[in-house]
């Protein structure tokens, strides 16, 4: 009866893999994406139901190996959201020869699976699996989402960068668990605080931790891989990596310094802080040179990656519901800024910046979509990035790291510039020359619109996310 | 002498009112702040390729900005001795748990310059007929400018306040950088967007610093300006909003940004821009400097009054030396905002009532120039005033509207510019004599540029190029005679029109920011 207790609490996710296994098949019987994808959708939108029926409690899962709290289940639902969207970004190339492989589905889902388990895992075992079964999956979709070299290339680049990641992660996983001789991560923050935090064991144990994260996550000097694999990976791998990926790091990041770190007195904070300035700071100054439209994707999301550390820096002091809000408005502004901006890239084959004059013209929906995500990427009124990123001002604030909130608030500055040098591009220089219009089908422009909808109308929604993301942290907490 | 006598009276006003009794609605304020962000949006779907196309574009944006004067007129009306609270309060939760809601409401202080802006915005939109080039997208910025501006000056809660105040910044870039004139825009714009970023950014740290270290844990401006904080806190967030707001009026040495962008903005735009965009920094500094922090504005009193005296004079001194039409008023538009720093810092009741309705007098009487500078400037092909002259005779109306504009300025008695100044010197004087004193020969300075360029613009020898030169037509009478008419019946009756009605707004201003 046990077993089958803890199968039931898992639906969400066996729905994904049900999924992931039906369109493996189908991808036997045909070429073409699209069945696939809608088999897909409905996997996706199965396991939200089955997700809807777990809301009410925190269930703890396979002897506390999974917590299903409410920070894993609001996680949880922005990915869903997320990989919903992606499914549908993938229809904005089907039907051509670049169109993605048949079987690209399922390995989406699969890394959606890696992600939702990741985010709940309370070991360090299930959140190593977790985690690897979200690389392996990216690797795949970045390989075959699209038939090129690039996007080869792409997946190598993330294959290795992972695969560094998880190694260094699970040294530090290691040394804490030679440490206290636990694995649950509750366990392993009680024993650590009876620990001297000046203890060298317990600072390697955190710098291989932190550096293993800096792998996935892409903290400067550590976000090569980010730039190199943007500029080659398909479209719906990019965005995913951009919204999931770096999301469920950033979830199963706050959750392990919370559990493991935060009932110690080691500085980590500190650490993080620091790290997070020089992120964001390098982030938003690289961002302002680009001319290519992948590599300024990719110092955009470096740069929020900046912003969201500087929320797990303050998660001691309520920092968790800065991050959760922000990873979600993260995952939606650039979600909607890779889509429009490299589905336009596309269209003109070409990625150069400067090639995006005429935008507003040739697809006036893009043109609309990218100048919404990217001034919520850079954090203007009233958009949803502007409220992830006061949150996260306001926790460092309150978390004592006023300093930090100065630096952001500069970056905020350069962003702006940023990504108002590429609106002004897109909606007023005069274009450089004469293409026709863009096509766009109909579900790809129903999911623009749903994309940049949830851009413009978070703010009214505010309230009842906020209490969700409330509750959420505190169960971080407890 | 006459404006005097509303001053002791407005206190004990309780003449009948029209409203007393109705419940007015309460999203009047919601309407008059989103109304033109609607119409904005809405105005995307419309297509914009042939003339026919571009008129209709037109009248849509003038329904939104009529209709939003329309509010503003009417809540004028209904707004007749609010007491002590604000007017027309709107209150929704939003984000319970942050401290922070969806909080709008108007007091003696806000609303006087709310009905400016939506009159403002009225008379740009009617002089936008020059525009030809993406008319879409020009009205789209336009009436977004409005919703931030008017948000600025109805929100009472900071995080709201900060979001408008982001929200007029982004719109004010592109129209300048875009549909202004000369070869230079795109970088005076760039310039315009970074003073206005870092002062964004300092006002986005008040606001947190303020926030957090605030006894309860809330952005509420009203709850805010009742609670104490630690002496060290209040000074650095008296400072962080210093700094946003004094770049935003913009105090010397930082007026060089917008006086470029006076002389590269297209007319209407360089009109909303300093008769009310900058007078959200006077706003500002009322509003939250005087308002919650009047005791550290009174230890740092001297260099304030430093600044202010430099704002006065620095730039009246820099428009006698201007020959450049548009640069030369937005010379004076900032030495006229000095008179608000000086009002600000006197801290004396007098004076910020006079400062309110200076902000609207000067609001009015820059607005009229700026428009009749542009028509000047497009009749007769050049911005130098040096080679235009003798220009009453060929347009005798444009001369005598430029003569209020200007005499309005100065501070004429019966005119709206003389009440608001004399007020704040009334005031001023109390507090500091010295300083006032040094502030009148500012005025002096403003008024002999004035007068001068009455005299070099309007009288002696026509140069013979200029022969042909037609006067106004009856669209450009349309909105310069607006705003002058207004500038005429502020200055007869300014009891009537504003004084009763701002009073209130200031005294319980100042009593809170002492508590």
């Amino acid at each position: 009866m046990k077993t089958l207790g803890n199968l039931l609490v898992f639906s969400p996710e066996l729905w994904l893999l049900a999924g992931a296994i039906v369109v493996f098949l189908l991808g036997r019987a045909q070429e073409d994406a699209r069945p696939g994808v809608l088999l897909a959708l409905l996997a996706v939108v199965g396991a939200f139901f089955a997700l809807a029926t777990q809301l009410r409690s925190t269930l703890l899962i396979l002897d506390g190996a999974f917590v299903l709290d409410g920070y894993a289940k609001f996680f949880d639902v922005v990915f869903l959201a997320a990989t919903a969207l992606v499914l549908v970004m993938t229809l904005t190339s089907a039907g051509t020869n670049d169109a993605p492989a048949a079987s690209f589905p399922a390995f989406l889902l699969l890394a959606t699976l890696g992600a939702l388990l990741a985010t709940s895992a309370a070991e360090m075992v299930s959140l190593f699996v977790g985690l690897e079964l979200l690389s392996v999956g990216i690797v795949l979709i970045a390989v075959l989402g699209r038939r090129s070299v690039a996007s080869a290339q792409a997946g190598i680049i993330y294959l290795v960068s992972s695969l560094a990641g998880g190694a260094v992660l699970l040294y530090g996983l290691a040394v804490a668990y030679g440490l206290t001789g636990q694995t649950n991560l509750r366990a392993v923050g009680a024993a650590l605080s009876e620990r001297s935090p000046s203890e060298p064991a317990v600072l390697l144990a955190l710098v291989l931790l932190v550096a293993g994260f800096a792998l996935m996550l892409a903290f400067v000097p550590f976000h090569w891989w980010l730039a190199e694999s943007f500029a080659g990976a398909p479209l719906p791998a990019l965005a995913f990596v951009a919204s999931v990926g770096i999301g469920a790091a950033f979830a199963v990041f706050g959750r392990l310094m919370q559990s493991a770190f935060a009932p110690t007195s080691v500085g980590f904070a500190t650490v993080l802080a620091v790290l997070a300035a020089v992120t964001m700071t390098y982030g938003s100054l690289a961002a302002l040179s680009q001319t290519s439209i992948r590599r300024l994707l990719a110092y955009l999301t470096i740069a929020q990656v900046g912003y969201g550390l500087a929320a797990v820096a303050a998660i001691q002091r309520g920092g968790a519901n800065a991050l959760l809000l922000f990873v979600l408005t993260l995952a939606i502004g650039n979600l909607g800024a890779c889509w429009a901006l490299l589905a336009y890239s596309r269209g003109i084959d070409s990625d150069r910046l400067a090639d995006l004059t005429g935008m507003s013209r040739y697809a006036p929906t893009l043109a609309l979509v990218a100048a919404l995500s990217l001034a919520s990427i850079a954090g203007l009124p009233p958009l949803a990035g502007f409220f992830g990123k006061v949150f996260v001002l306001q926790a460092a604030v309150q978390a004592g790291l006023g300093w930090l909130a100065v630096v952001a608030v500069a970056n905020l500055m350069l962003l702006a510039f940023a990504v108002l040098r590429v609106m002004r591009m897109a909606y007023l220089d005069r274009a450089t020359f004469e293409i026709d219009p863009i096509p766009l089908g109909r579900p790809v422009a129903a999911g623009l619109g749903v994309t940049a909808a949830a851009v413009v109308a978070l703010a009214i929604f505010l309230g009842p996310l906020y209490a969700a993301a409330s509750a959420g942290a505190s169960t971080l907490g407890h | 002498m006459n404006a005097l006598i509303a001053v002791p009276l407005q206190s004990t006003t309780t003449t009948s009112q029209p409203f007393a009794n109705v419940e007015i609605p309460t999203l009047l304020l919601s309407g008059i702040v989103w109304v033109p962000t609607i119409v904005a949006l809405a105005l995307l779907l419309f297509p914009d390729r042939t003339d026919a196309h571009r008129a209709r574009l037109r009248s849509v944006a003038l329904t939104a900005v009529g209709l939003v004067a329309a509010l503003g007129v009417l809540m004028w009306y209904g707004f007749r001795d609010q007491g002590a609270t604000f007017a027309y309060e709107e209150k929704r939760n939003w984000m319970q748990a942050l401290g922070t809601s969806y909080h709008l409401g108007v007091d003696g202080v806000s609303m006087p310059v709310l009905l400016l802006s939506t009159i403002l915005f009225l008379t740009a939109v009617l002089a936008s007929y020059r525009v030809r080039d993406r008319v879409k997208e020009y009205f789209f910025f336009l009436l977004l400018l409005e919703t931030g501006v008017n948000g600025v000056l109805s929100s009472l809660d900071y995080l709201l306040f900060f979001l408008f105040w982001g929200m007029q910044l982004v719109p004010a870039f592109f129209l300048i950088g875009t549909w202004g004139g000369g070869p230079r825009r795109l970088q005076v714009a760039w310039k315009y967007l970074a003073f206005g970023l870092v002062s964004s950014g300092l006002l986005l740290l008040a606001i947190l610093v303020t926030a957090a270290r605030a006894p309860s844990h809330t952005f509420d401006i009203p709850t805010l300006h009742d609670a104490h904080l630690p002496v060290a806190v209040a000074t650095l967030a008296f400072f962080l909003f210093l700094g946003a707001f004094a770049l935003q009026l913009p105090v010397f040495p930082l007026h060089t940004g917008f006086v470029d962008a006076q002389s590269e903005a297209p007319a209407p735009v360089a009109a909303v821009l300093a008769g009310v965009v900058t007078k959200l920094g006077a706003y500002g500094l009322i509003r939250v400097n005087l308002g919650e922090f009047q005791d550290v504005l009174h230890k740092f009193r001297v260099p304030l009054l430093a600044l202010a005296l430099l704002t006065i004079i620095w730039p009246a001194v820099a428009a006698l030396r201007q020959d450049d039409l548009r640069r030369l008023i937005g010379y004076v538009v900032v030495s006229r905002l000095g008179f608000l720093v000086l009002a600000t810092v006197s801290a004396q009741p007098v004076a910020v009532n006079g400062g309110v309705v200076l902000m609207v007098a000067d609001g009015l009487s820059a607005g009229a120039l700026i428009y009749l500078a542009a028509s000047l400037i497009e009749r007769t092909n050049t911005r130098s005033v040096r080679a235009m002259g003798g220009l009453a005779s060929r347009m005798p109306r444009g001369a005598v509207l430029w003569i209020f504009a200007a005499l309005a300025s100065i501070g004429l008695p019966g005119l709206a510019g003389f009440v608001g100044q004399f007020l704040v010197f009334l005031g001023a004087y109390s507090a500091d004599r010295k300083a006032t004193t040094i502030a009148l020969l500012g005025v002096l300075l403003t008024a002999g540029v004035l007068v001068w360029t009455i005299q070099r613009l309007f009288f002696g020898p026509l140069p013979e190029s200029l022969g042909s030169v037609r006067d106004l037509g009856s669209l450009e009478l349309s909105y310069t005679i607006t705003l002058v008419s207004l500038i005429f019946l502020i200055g007869i009756v300014p009891g009537f029109m504003l004084l009763d009605n701002v009073n209130f707004g200031v005294l319980t201003l100042l009593t809170r920011g002492t508590g």
